[in-house]
């Protein structure tokens, strides 16, 4: 694709040969799903810290009010 | 909204204060695909899901920054088995309202280098951890198998001396060039409804 016809598309960027995509590319689809999975993990964690603070801080508060 | 959770191409448009093409762009890309029907032959129209306007606004927010439409299509993926590799664990975590939530976690994008990518989260209160490093230039010019080069990717990576010294980079150690987007910003102020 030409660089005018990606400006009159509105795609700002040509597309570089170089760089892969998991849609073609399984081994790198793997590699992103493992991170995903990771990234999950962690989040799940700081969910669960999120809410055990908040468990404190309603305590606390019950505490105060009585 | 055409149905519970559903837009068509031009409301997808609208919501998102962009012309259709760019997202027919996307989609043709392989970059988004519509998760309620996607357009097959003539007189059938695409319809998407709220999570398909979040990828469509994490996705512009990269090509506005000139990402390769490939790159792009890498970063939803992971948006994509997130999603799934959560739910597995948070039943009821869905995106984007999961992420609209003011306490949610903040995920962020990082590209290092214009070829890394990474990962991001973090809360108010807690250190972010980055993990990821793939390039993909060369996803598989690593020397290690996969599943050493799986371990390293997940692995929180340190912060980098450049981050602490006054260089460029950020905690995942950029060299010369970094992009960052917030996706979970991205989510807290996107549209849904007219």
């Amino acid at each position: 694709m030409t660089t005018a016809t990606n400006a009159r598309l509105g795609c700002t960027a040509p597309e570089p040969s170089s760089t892969h995509s998991p849609r073609t590319d399984p081994a790198l689809a793997a590699l992103l799903d493992h991170l995903a999975e990771e990234l999950a993990r962690e989040y799940v964690r700081l969910m669960k810290m999120v809410g055990k603070n908040e468990g404190v801080r309603d305590r606390q508060q019950q505490v105060e009010e009585r | 909204m055409s149905g519970k959770g559903e837009y068509t191409l031009s409301q997808a448009a609208r919501l998102l204060g962009e012309p259709q093409h760019r997202l027919i762009y996307l989609c043709e890309k392989g970059v988004v695909q519509p998760d309620v029907q996607d357009a097959e032959g003539r007189g059938s129209s695409r319809r998407f899901s709220a999570r398909n306007l979040l990828e469509f606004a994490v996705a512009l927010r990269l090509r506005d920054l000139e990402i390769a439409a490939s790159f792009v299509g890498a970063v939803i993926h992971v948006l994509r088995a997130f999603e799934l590799s959560v739910r597995k664990r948070i039943a009821d975590f869905r995106l984007p309202e999961s992420l609209r939530d003011p306490q949610a976690t903040d995920l962020r994008v990082i590209i290092g280098d214009g070829a890394r990518l990474y990962f991001s989260l973090g809360t108010g209160g807690s250190t972010k951890k980055v993990y990821g490093g793939i390039d993909l230039r060369e996803p598989a010019s690593s020397k290690k198998g996969l599943r050493a080069l799986e371990r390293d990717l997940a692995r929180p990576k340190a912060l980098a001396p450049s981050a602490t010294s006054g260089g460029f980079g950020g905690p995942e150690g950029s060299r010369q060039a970094r992009v960052e987007l917030s996706v979970t910003r991205i989510a807290q102020e996107l549209r849904l409804d007219d």
